[in-house]
């Protein structure tokens, strides 16, 4: 559909145009052709008149000349005499001289004497049938007739001696001539027609075969119905006027008609010329509309243009005034236009501001942040400072988020009120900010920021104290990219929140170890399943019965390019990057594995696996844990957790909840490397473990210190006096063997029995050690 | 001179007949058309069938009348005309003008050119029948003659009575002509005896104006001519 304006109003004045103009068109050219058709039948019927009138002068005329042949008395004589040899010529003489077409002579019973051109006796007993009554009269007459097909006017008079002793017929021809004298008059058409039987005879000025058609087809007899209709006024199949009068008596049965004939081109004339006429009025009236249309178009549509103009600007940012417009509607949408330009600037405004600064705090964002690195990257100075909340998670779980939310602003507000304008200050994420300058801002940190940090603060009438963590990093000309940049920081953050230390700058190297640890943690996935990573197991040796019962599985990995990496890192590291999980599922599964081997070999092992704190806490490792007992379906009691001290103090209860349902499960709980933390006497009390680890820094050094044989004696006194099974670890020597046996230790494992060994040599040894009891009393 | 001589003879050939008859009756027609109103000028011809006796003479009034059609104001009168056959008939020209009379009938073809006054013959009207006579100057001048063949003729009066007397007792045939006649007649059959006879006979005759001269256009300025 059309769409512009413009198009729309040259469509509506169109219509309207043309629905007015046609619609009045309509009217006057009906008007104009009903007129038309009027004044034609008028004519062809005053023409019809005329003809008839014609038609008796011409009667009078051939009466009287018929008139003269009868009365004359040569001629009564030969006819009374029955002189025919004279009646014939006489006949002829004088029917030429009158130009008549048919002679018929009849005696006084009305019986052909003589006819030129032959007219037969039955057609002459038709012929004075409807005429008897003129003949009784006995004197002269005329009738309209059809002989021999043809139409005829003739004129009947008596040869009277002095009575009536014969007829004469003068007949002559209705043919084209006549028709034409006629036309010559009325300028219409003109014919005669000859009907006998089916046979129309038309003798005519025009040749029409529809004319002939009409005819015809009223004569032939399946029509019958419709003679009555022929006289009078009909209209053709292409509005042919036609004006039939009847010549011949109504009695006849061989009709003869007269007709006026009006083509419709020639009625319809001045209708098609007025028409016309309309018609390019009607083109010129079209012209003007559009024309107008288009110029009424325009008086809206230039504004409008200058308002999408002035849009445009708006749109690309450029200030403008906008335009001024006269039209009422118009001037509105440019004063709103105006007003949208005004908000626009100000949500950009708002946006920008939103881009650039962190919504809670009002510092700027990590997007601002970035900017800012840039210049100073450009620059290739100054410091940059990664501020980190000690423990901002369990601050937040104690005091609820929305008090998170204030410490945090309080902390922006130190930051800004503390430091001068030309230190950048950010929140980067939840509880990291960064401060940087383009000069060393170390020393203000230290002295005038750390110290306003760590003023408590105050939420909700209560004190609480904030410790940060920072890393620093001075810019060099080492720092690539802005990412470089924030990592350094970060490395030194990091180190900073293992360190006691406050803050921590960066040191060169840093980077590098960064950069191993991201490698490692890269390729955890693919070590696990090349075999790159792997078990070794370590014995735990019954100290009583002096046989290898139990292992502990250790988890070593041998990298192809790095070389052996140590459990302390890449365990660490699987903590870091959420690997551990994976990490801990394949070792159980290993294990588990390991011991279904060797059952089935009739090595009857508890095997321990140490699970890490993320495990622990993990309420998901519970199920993956049930699950794998279901999957192979061992006795759980093969299988053994260690779990170490600082471990269950990270969070004690969930800890301590996570341990009873694996001890449910079947499985027993070892707690490892007592003796490390700091774990208070009440939380043993509750764990419930079966068995306790000491630390080998306790044994290794057994033989020459003894604080460390007192700390182990009180241990294994305490571990069984709590029902617990206790494993001394780091036995190196016969001498630390005899002295934990003495102290009632279960369990050792160390050197002094093997190194962690991989499952078939440990297999291999266990086999050989259970069999030649080494131990000896 | 002619036409006495010519009635002389029919009166000798009458008186022969009638020289035989030995008693005379009467015979008195009334012809009346369909109204009972008398017709004039119907000719009625007794025609002898079987006569019981001769007739006596022939002093029939017909037979004697003087036989004249003249032409007056360009008509013929009388009219009609009942003669016998053998009976001579004078055209007498009695106006100014010319006039040509002549006839065309089977029974009788004459001609007399335009003529004034007296024609130098009468016609004699040898055969029975009936004679259209006309004028060729003026169409509508028409007159007929009833030529019969029995001494027994008449034509009716204006009160439409034609009598006759002294006719033989026998059977006759009765026959009535008018020009104007619708139908032909049917001859009646009539038995006379001593008695003398009325009858009355109804006669179809189409009503007319007998023929006459039609306004005469031109008489004003022809008045000093005639």
């Amino acid at each position: 559909m059309i769409k512009s304006y413009r198009g729309k109003l040259i469509l509506l004045m169109v219509l309207a145009l043309s629905l007015v103009q046609l619609g009045s068109s309509f009217a006057t050219l009906q008007v104009i052709r009903n007129l038309s058709e009027e004044q034609a039948s008028q004519s062809v019927k005053v023409g019809s008149k005329i003809l008839r009138e014609g038609l008796e002068q011409k009667e009078a005329q051939y009466r009287s000349a018929t008139q003269v042949l009868v009365s004359d008395f040569g001629f009564k004589s030969a006819i009374a005499t029955e002189d025919r040899p004279t009646i014939a010529t006489a006949l002829e003489n004088h029917s030429r001289r009158i130009n008549a077409d048919l002679v018929l002579l009849l005696n006084n019973s009305l019986e052909r004497l003589l006819s030129a051109p032959v007219v037969s006796a039955q057609e002459v007993e038709r012929l004075v049938e409807g005429s008897q009554d003129f003949y009784r009269n006995g004197s002269a007459f005329s009738r309209n007739l059809v002989i021999n097909e043809e139409p005829y006017m003739i004129v009947f008079a008596p040869v009277k001696a002095p009575t009536t002793v014969a007829w004469v017929g003068m007949g002559f021809l209705l043919d084209k001539d006549v028709a034409e004298e006629t036309k010559q008059i009325t300028g219409l058409d003109v014919g005669f027609v000859a009907m006998s039987g089916s046979r129309a005879t038309l003798n005519t000025t025009i040749d029409e075969p529809s004319i002939e058609h009409y005819f015809e087809s009223q004569v032939s007899p399946h029509e019958q119905g419709q003679q009555q209709s022929i006289l009078g006024l009909s209209r053709l199949e292409s509005d042919d006027l036609l004006f039939v009068s009847e010549l011949s008596s109504p009695t006849e049965s061989a009709k003869l008609y007269s007709f006026m004939y009006v083509s419709s081109n020639s009625w319809l004339k001045r209708y098609y010329e007025l028409r016309n006429y309309q018609l390019w009025v009607f083109l010129g009236a079209l012209l003007v509309a559009i024309g107008v249309a288009i110029w009424l178009a325009k008086e809206v549509s230039r504004p409008v243009e200058k308002l999408v103009r002035f849009a445009r600007r708006i749109g690309k940012g450029e200030s403008s005034k906008a335009p001024q417009v006269k039209t009422k509607e118009l001037s509105l949408l440019s004063s709103t236009l105006q007003q949208m330009n005004v908000d626009i600037k100000q949500r950009q405004e708002e946006i920008v501001y939103n881009n650039t600064h962190d919504m809670l705090t009002g510092l700027a964002n990590r997007n601002a942040a970035e900017q800012y690195l840039k210049r100073l990257l450009d620059k290739g100075r100054g410091t940059l400072i990664i501020l980190n909340i000690k423990k901002f998670r369990l601050i937040n779980d104690s005091i609820g988020y929305a008090n998170g939310d204030l410490i945090l602003k309080a902390i922006a507000k130190r930051l800004t009120g503390t430091l001068p304008k030309d230190v950048f200050k950010a929140r980067l994420a939840s509880d990291e900010f960064l401060i940087a300058a383009d000069y060393d801002i170390c020393k203000l940190f230290a002295e005038q920021l750390l110290p306003a940090l760590q003023q408590g603060i105050n939420i909700d009438d209560s004190q609480v104290n904030v410790y940060v963590n920072a890393g620093v990093y001075y810019l060099n000309n080492r720092s690539q990219t802005i990412n470089d940049m924030l990592r350094c920081a970060d490395i030194a953050l990091s180190k900073a929140k293992r360190s006691a230390d406050s803050f921590v700058l960066y040191q060169q190297g840093q980077d590098e170890n960064y950069q191993r640890q991201l490698h490692i943690i890269g390729i955890f996935e693919e070590s696990m399943a090349d075999g790159s990573m792997y078990l070794e197991y370590q014995p735990k040796v019954n100290l009583n019965s002096g046989q290898c019962t139990e292992a502990e599985a250790l988890l070593r990995w041998q990298d192809k390019e790095l070389g052996f990496i140590s459990p302390e890192e890449f365990i660490q590291l699987a903590e870091l990057s959420g690997n551990i999980r994976a990490v801990t599922n394949w070792v159980i599964e290993e294990v588990i594995k390991q011991i279904i081997l060797w059952q089935a070999k009739g090595l009857s092992l508890r095997v321990s696996v140490n699970i890490s704190v993320d495990d622990l806490l993990d309420k998901g490792f519970r199920f993956i844990v049930r699950s794998l007992l279901e999957k192979y379906s061992i006795n759980p009691r093969c299988l053994s957790f260690e779990i170490t001290e600082s471990v269950i103090m990270s969070d004690p209860e969930l800890a301590v909840e996570s341990m009873n349902i694996f001890k449910d499960l079947g499985i027993s709980i070892a707690i490892d490397d007592f003796g490390t933390g700091y774990s208070s006497l009440s939380y043993l009390k509750k764990v419930p473990a079966s068995e306790l680890k000491i630390d080998k820094s306790f044994v290794i050094d057994f033989d020459n210190n003894e604080e460390d044989r007192m700390i182990v004696e009180t241990s294994v006194e305490l571990a069984h006096s709590f029902g617990m099974k206790v494993v001394a670890e780091g036995v190196e020597t016969e001498s630390c063997l005899q002295q934990l046996k003495t102290f009632g230790c279960d369990l050792g494992q160390g050197y002094f029995f093997t190194r962690a060994l991989r499952a078939n040599d440990f297999e291999a040894w266990c086999e050989k050690f259970n069999s030649n009891t080494v131990l000896t009393d | 001179m002619k036409t006495k001589l010519a009635i002389k003879s029919l009166y000798v050939g009458l008186l022969g007949v009638i020289g035989l008859a030995v008693k005379a009756s009467g015979l008195s027609v009334t012809v009346v058309d369909a109204q009972q109103q008398p017709i004039a000028d119907v000719v009625v011809e007794l025609l002898p069938e079987k006569l019981d006796e001769q007739p006596a003479q022939a002093d029939s009034n017909l037979s004697q009348d003087f036989h004249e059609i003249g032409q007056k104001n360009r008509t013929f009168v009388p009219f009609i005309s009942a003669v016998t056959v053998g009976s001579e008939v004078d055209f007498p020209n009695y106006d100014k003008t010319r006039h040509h009379v002549y006839s065309f009938s089977e029974a009788k073809t004459f001609e007399l050119k335009l003529y004034v006054g007296r024609p130098d013959t009468t016609i004699r009207f040898n055969k029975a029948g009936i004679v259209a006579i006309g004028c060729n100057i003026h169409d509508y001048m028409q007159a007929y003659i009833y030529v019969g063949g029995s001494p027994w003729l008449g034509k009716t009066t204006a009160s439409g009575v034609v009598s006759f007397e002294e006719l033989p007792k026998g059977t006759y045939q009765l026959n009535l002509w008018h020009p104007w006649q619708l139908d032909s007649f049917e001859q009646q059959q009539i038995v006379l005896d001593s008695e003398t006879k009325d009858i009355s006979i109804t006669f179809h005759i189409e009503e007319k104006e007998k023929p006459s001269p039609p306004d005469n256009k031109w008489q004003d300025l022809f008045k000093d001519i005639q």
